[in-house]
């Protein structure tokens, strides 16, 4: 029996290896992009369900915010509205004060010229000074009536902003129960994905990388073969494609003795 | 220069004098309580210095503050006004005018007022519903 030639086996084995593997080469490469796809599709929801987890807690900061603002709005909109009771007070004393002087006013001109020009002159002092006050107590009542709007108009405009962050809470609920529930249905695909390829994502990360590799050396080989003498050639990389060899075997080599 | 003591005043954009021998006291308008079936022009009763005194208006439509307590025809009345515009003593024109700070003023006609709620008639009885003893 004629002893196999090692030189040759090892190009017949990489060119089978070429032509026969063309579909299951396919099938490692599909394997890992659909793995690959997996992976990117799990940090996604991931990164979802992280920022959804963020918002959550940004909201929650948010609306206690503002229920903070609303409570010292209220409050405010409260003293405003006790300043302006405070003011009506006020108001009554100097009208009550500008009947003095009308009354001293009128009992000097009853009491003539001469008696009661005295009392004409401090009625039209007090009057002249009560105008003032009036009027000073009729701007600040005009200044905290203006501020009690404004304050209820912002207390409006809280309420409305509390309103929209309860809805942005629940929204934000539904975000993180879609993404918890897209994370349990990648997780049960990881399963399934297992079962079907016999494989794990690093396997077939692995798997996806060593048929590159071999592919390239396959190509870079046949290139080189075109250039340099097949003996030289096989001699030369001998000692780094022998292991190769011995690694993948040689189911096909039985009955061929010389190479083509 | 003849003056005139007294007060010039306003009821809604009517203004009037009314001289110091009518005029006794300006206060600010109390509590009125309204009678029912009186005149237009009795606006009702209030207690002023502890007394029941009708007080009356020449509109008594017109938005009501303050309160002149007047002497007539030995009456005590209170007259509801609006304002008080000047108390003093007033110098009168040739027209028989008195001259307030704004111009002009007329006369207040108490004396029509005072007439007009002595003779107007009462009806406080005559809408109420009609009352029957019965007799078992």
């Amino acid at each position: 029996m004629k002893q196999r030639e090692p030189k040759y086996t090892l190009f017949r084995l990489l060119r089978r290896t070429m032509r026969a593997d063309a579909g299951p080469t396919r099938s490692a490469a599909e394997e890992g992009a659909a793995w690959m796809s997996h992976e990117r599709a799990r940090e996604g929801v991931q990164a979802t369900s992280e920022a959804a987890a963020r918002m959550a807690s940004t909201v929650s900061r948010h609306r206690a915010m503002v229920d903070s603002i609303a409570d010292r709005t209220r409050a405010a909109s409260m003293r405003a509205k006790d300043l302006l009771l405070a003011l009506g007070r006020l108001r009554e004393p100097w009208e009550r004060l500008g009947l003095v002087a009308l009354n001293t006013s009128l009992e000097g001109a009853r009491l003539g010229e001469t008696a009661g020009h005295a009392m004409q002159l401090v009625s039209e002092e007090v009057r002249a000074h009560v105008g003032r006050g009036e009027e000073g107590v009729r701007e600040v009542s005009a200044t905290a009536s203006d501020t009690v709007r404004e304050l209820e108009q912002l207390h409006a405009m809280l309420e409305q902003t509390r309103s929209m962050a309860i809805d942005l809470t629940e929204e934000v609920g539904q975000v993180a129960g879609a993404a918890s529930a897209t994370e349990q249905a990648l997780t049960e695909l990881r399963e399934r994905l297992q079962k079907a390829t016999g494989t794990d994502p690093e396997t077939a990360r692995a798997i996806a990388q060593a048929t590159e590799h071999a592919t390239q050396l396959v190509s870079a080989l046949g290139a080189l073969s075109t250039r340099v003498p097949r003996d030289l050639l096989v001699q030369s990389l001998r000692p780094v494609l022998e292991p190769l060899g011995r690694f993948l075997g040689d189911p096909g080599a039985e009955g061929e003795s010389s190479p083509r | 220069m003849n003056t005139e003591s007294g007060i010039i005043f306003r009821v809604g954009e009517t203004h009037s004098f009314l001289p110091a021998e009518i005029a006794r006291q300006i206060l600010a308008l109390p509590r009125i309580t309204p009678i029912p079936g009186a005149p237009r022009w009795c606006v009702g009763l209030a207690v002023v210095h502890g007394n029941p005194t009708a007080i009356v208006s020449a509109e008594p439509e017109m938005p009501l503050h303050v309160l002149v307590l007047s002497m007539y025809a030995g009456e005590t009345l209170g007259l509801g006004i609006t304002e008080v515009i000047a108390a003093g003593a007033f110098p009168r024109d040739q027209d028989g005018n008195v001259v307030g700070p704004s111009g002009p003023v007329r006369d207040f006609d108490f004396a029509s007022l005072y007439a007009r709620v002595r003779q107007s008639e009462w009806r406080a009885f005559e809408e109420a519903p009609s009352t029957r003893i019965l007799v078992p």
